[in-house]
């Protein structure tokens, strides 16, 4: 499993992206911009994209926006501090497994695991067959 | 052949009646289609919805040899994701039966849904 991480700088994030790495393989991906990241994982086979709350050009859940057009298929989560309802309203539509606080710790990335694990086994159970 | 999917509440079928969030249906009402006619419509059941889960009934339905779908509303990321791996989504947000969309299906009368159309803050 992939996960990559979009942000300028990662050092609020090594808690969690030394958990993670002790799961998965995870690629961090320093951009400025997320019109480069958009670019570099434009239909890139992955399975989990984090991104930070604010990237120059954009915010976070303005980059997963306009990621679920490019990589529908990729996960994401998003950091920030929104209430959960305005978060859950903002993103409505767009499939993020979860809101990350500004600085995620170790129980933030059990708690993003257990996600992922539960979406891939999920899709990893076999097809009921139809019945008439 | 055509095989559609209408998300359904309860057990389905065609006099059965259509579930409003696909993510959240019981089971969805396959229709196999054939010059215009049905020939076979069958039951399958839906996986438990995960919030972020957009993916499993993509891949469920595309198992299922799925290549168009019918919903009252749809997200964003579900859209993109089951353009991608090949099914048709089409558009009906008003009646709430399974057979009157079906017809309208087989007539040609229902359009697909357009991006503007999509459900909550990310164009569910």
């Amino acid at each position: 499993m992939t996960i990559v991480f979009i942000a300028k700088d990662f050092s609020r994030f090594s808690v969690l992206v030394d958990r993670l790495k002790q799961e998965q393989d995870v690629e961090l991906v320093p951009v400025a911009t997320g019109a480069a990241g958009l670019e570099k994982l434009t239909n890139k086979p992955l399975d989990l994209v984090i991104v930070d709350e604010q990237l120059d050009d954009m915010s976070g859940i303005e980059f997963v926006k306009q990621f679920v057009n490019v990589n529908p298929l990729a996960n994401t989560a998003i950091l920030g501090s929104l209430p959960d309802g305005e978060f859950h309203e903002v993103t409505e539509g767009l499939g993020v497994l979860m809101q990350l606080p500004p600085q995620p710790g170790k129980q933030d990335a059990e708690n993003l695991l257990a996600v992922l694990a539960k979406i891939s086994g999920l899709l990893a159970t076999p097809t009921p067959k139809a019945n008439p | 052949m055509i095989r559609l999917a209408i998300p359904s509440e309860g057990q389905g079928g065609l006099d059965g009646m259509r579930a409003g969030h696909f993510g959240h249906c019981d089971v969805f009402t396959c229709i196999d289609v054939e010059d215009g006619q049905i020939k076979e419509v069958s039951i399958l059941a839906n996986k438990e919805h995960v919030q972020g889960g957009c993916m499993v009934p993509v891949n469920l339905l595309a198992e299922a040899g799925v290549n168009a779908l019918v919903v009252g509303g749809i997200g964003m990321r579900p859209l993109m994701g089951f353009r991608q791996v090949g099914i048709d989504v089409y558009h009906d947000g008003v009646r709430p039966e399974i057979r009157p969309v079906v017809d309208d299906f087989l007539a040609g009368k229902l359009p697909q849904i357009t991006n503007d159309q999509v459900c909550g803050g990310g164009g569910n």
